[in-house]
């Protein structure tokens, strides 16, 4: 597993950030804007290179890769022997939203090619692949902010196919003007730092990052002696058919997400430790994520969201929060659901307000997303590992 | 077990439904549109038909959308309409996969017109979220009320093979019953500039497949087609989606009974289709009928799909190439137990489909 986000460059940085309950929103310095609204930005890894020649987004991807690849003690040589997919969510590079190309266009009739160039060229998963010099599937999720659960849903189905031994999966986006200015149009954006499931949060705050999972067949895992210890035990993705940008009031397509999940994997709901809930801060969102979980799971399920550490990270937010259950089976333990303070009393379940130890061998993560997708990734400590 | 192509629905240059796209096959190459860019420049396309995306059944449902989930969602009711599931049919079975090359282009410029213009802080909310990829599959599950998995590919090359893939797995690992799967893409004021100045129109409006050249020229299409797959039959089907593939090109096992090259010219060297053009089967090319789309192959497969429907073969509409090419040249009925697709791209990748008839 790898991630990249505002509470570290690194999937151990990250922990020391939840051990501490820390959690650094700031203002933003990524480009210019009018709209004074606390981001999570990373800052450390803004020396990378220019922002907004366009890869921003691969470069937080490649590092999450990179991690990836380590954790699962994979080299470039063991990828180029085997049957390899790449399959990433994202938003912000999936459109072609170049500014300074479009504000060319509308004032003088003529602008440069280059970003449509880099664009057409740009594609998340090939680009990853193509860096990583491997032939590849690859595609490339636009799910709105399930788009990393999504890729790592199909990259299973990829192996549970037999098309792939080896699929690098999650999401990645970085901090863009456009979903910024557009949430806030929307009445989204929260003036502090969010308070996901909170009586009194106003709404979600903007993130970046990447989160990339490394899922591999068991047989190629167990051929070159590889014991990963976490597995992706059941997942499920189901359509509210409601609305474009509202859920579903009664959350039927979370529900059969989670249904699914579990079926798949052949559990009861009183076999998961813990929710990593999709918890952005939003009204809407957390009130019927509350309830379509408290009616499965019971009220007294262990939930936390993340979001409070990384701000709402769109594309990537499936990927790593996938990442941060996995962690968290591996560590034992949960951080508190930051920025929850006071408990809406229509909303069934309490997320933790402090570090927890867990007691189980399995948890879901869930993403919802604008269309109504739904989407959840059971996941759990492998026999061997317990 | 191969699925099932049992609906369809399209929206091109050439009109809606199955009987435009039939029409269309039968009269063969038509002129396309001129239009005169701000700049002065000439560009022909292939835009839609005056008030295609007119329709009384389904406009309330969608009469806040943007155009391409218009031209989506109405695709897509047609593929199941033309279906006719049984009407107990278990909603949460019915999987949805949406494929575009550029996705929602348009109304992100028109996005960014509302930021220069307005400024961040007054943008409309309305054009934000119709901006985002998946606004087009969202309109099609909400109007359909499709409530399956519902997923949006956005990728310049082979989005919609790999929206077949996954749909033939989602079939086959018992998610979905049926899958709704299409691909679709538009044209704008914008990509009208863009497509002058990355590419270059032919002097006669024709998109000539054959030529095989280095520079081919380049007429800009849209369009959406939507494919309904099952992996049971129904009396209607229009043929079985057989081995989709992805990477470097490979000859088909058997000659099919015809093989569909996608050249277009959104290729910038098309010579490479002369190799998989040598495999001894029937040719022909529909691209001239739609326009340069590099999310083109839905328009492909529903001409194939059609033609193993009805056992027949449509001339190729422009048949300039080499006399030794053996190109389908006029249209008659002809027995056809499987169609083969094949889009090149630039980095030796190719995407391959393999259609065979129903029964």
């Amino acid at each position: 597993m790898g991630a990249v986000s505002a509470p570290g460059l690194t999937t151990a940085e990250t922990l020391v950030s939840f051990r501490a309950a820390r959690r650094q929103p700031g203002r933003l310095t990524l480009f210019e804007s009018p709209l004074d609204l606390p981001v999570f930005e990373v800052t450390r890894f803004k020396a990378a290179r220019p922002y907004c020649d366009g890869v921003r987004t691969l470069e937080l991807a490649l590092h999450a890769v990179h991690e990836a690849l380590s954790d699962a003690a994979l080299d470039i040589s063991t990828l180029a022997a085997a049957r390899v997919g790449v399959c990433l969510g994202t938003t912000v590079a999936s459109q072609l939203n170049d500014l300074a190309f479009f504000r060319s266009y509308k004032t003088t009739g003529i602008a440069s090619m280059a970003p449509v160039r880099r664009y057409l060229k740009g594609n998340l998963a090939d680009a990853v692949a193509a860096h990583m010099g491997i032939q590849a599937l690859t595609v490339t999720v636009t799910n709105a902010c399930s788009s990393g659960a999504d890729a790592i849903a199909i990259g299973a189905q990829w192996i549970d196919a037999g098309l792939c031994d080896l699929v690098l999966a999650g999401g990645a986006d970085e901090l863009n003007r456009v979903p910024l200015s557009g949430f806030h149009a929307l009445g989204l954006g929260c003036p502090f730092p969010c308070m996901p499931f909170d009586k009194h949060r106003q709404g979600l705050n903007l993130g970046e990052g990447a989160g990339v999972v490394v899922l591999e067949a068991s047989a190629h895992a167990a051929a070159r002696g590889h014991a990963p210890g976490l597995a992706l035990y059941g997942h499920g993705t189901a359509c509210d058919a409601h609305h474009l940008t509202a859920p579903h009031p009664e959350g039927r397509g979370l529900r059969t997400a989670l249904c699914q999940a579990l079926a798949l994997a052949k559990l009861r709901p009183e076999e998961i430790a813990f929710v990593n809930a999709h918890g952005t801060g939003t009204q809407e969102n957390d009130l019927i994520e509350g309830n379509a979980l408290s009616a499965i799971f019971g009220s007294t399920l262990s939930v936390i969201s993340t979001k409070g550490y990384t701000g709402h990270t769109l594309g990537a937010a499936g990927g790593l929060e996938a990442v941060f259950t996995g962690l968290a089976l591996r560590e034992g333990w949960l951080p508190p659901s930051i920025g929850f303070g006071e408990q809406d009393e229509r909303i069934p379940i309490t997320p933790l307000r402090a570090h927890t130890q867990i007691h189980g061998r399995f948890a879901i993560s869930t993403s919802l997303a604008f269309g109504g997708n739904n989407t959840a990734l059971l996941m759990g400590l492998t026999k061997g590992a317990v | 077990m191969p699925p099932f192509l049992n609906g369809l629905g399209i929206l091109t240059a050439t009109g809606r439904g199955i009987d435009s796209l039939r029409s269309a096959l039968q009269s063969g190459w038509q002129p396309p549109v001129t239009l005169t860019l701000p700049d002065g420049r000439e560009l022909p396309i292939y835009p839609l038909p005056p008030g295609a995306l007119e329709d009384k059944s389904l406009g309330r449902k969608v009469r806040r959308a943007d155009r391409l989930s218009k031209m989506a969602v109405f695709a897509a009711a047609d593929a199941l309409h033309d279906a006719q599931l049984p009407p107990n049919l278990d909603r949460r079975r019915v999987g949805l996969i949406v494929a575009s090359a550029l996705g929602s282009h348009a109304t992100t410029f028109q996005f960014l017109d509302e930021i220069l213009t307005y400024g961040d802080a007054g943008v409309s909310p309305t054009v934000f979220s119709h901006s985002v990829q998946n606004a087009a599959a969202a309109y099609i599950a909400s109007t359909l009320d499709l409530q399956g998995p519902a997923l949006t590919l956005t990728q310049v090359h082979f989005a919609f093979h790999h929206a077949l893939l996954i749909a033939r797995q989602w079939l086959a690992s018992g998610q979905c019953d049926h899958v709704l799967v299409g691909g679709m893409d538009e044209l704008s004021s914008v990509m009208h500039f863009i497509c002058r100045s990355l590419f270059h129109a032919p002097m006669d409006g024709k998109l000539r497949p054959f030529a095989f050249t280095k520079y081919p020229a380049t007429i800009p299409g849209e369009g959406s087609a939507f494919f309904l797959l099952s992996l049971t039959p129904q009396p209607g089907s229009y043929a079985r989606i057989g081995q989709t593939m992805i990477g470097p090109w490979t000859q088909p096992t058997a000659p099919p009974g015809l093989h569909l090259l996608e050249a277009d010219g959104t290729l910038a060297d098309e010579s490479g289709y002369a190799i998989p053009a040598a495999i001894g089967a029937q040719l022909a090319a529909y691209a001239p009928l739609f326009g340069s789309m590099t999310g083109g192959t839905p328009f492909q497969t529903a001409a194939a799909a059609l033609m193993l429907k009805e056992q027949i073969c449509f001339a190729t509409p422009v048949a300039d190439a080499d006399d030794a090419l053996p190109l389908c040249r006029a249209t008659a009925p002809q027995p056809l137990a499987a169609v083969h697709l094949t889009r090149l791209h630039c980095n030796s990748m190719a995407g391959q489909i393999q259609l065979l008839a129903p029964f």
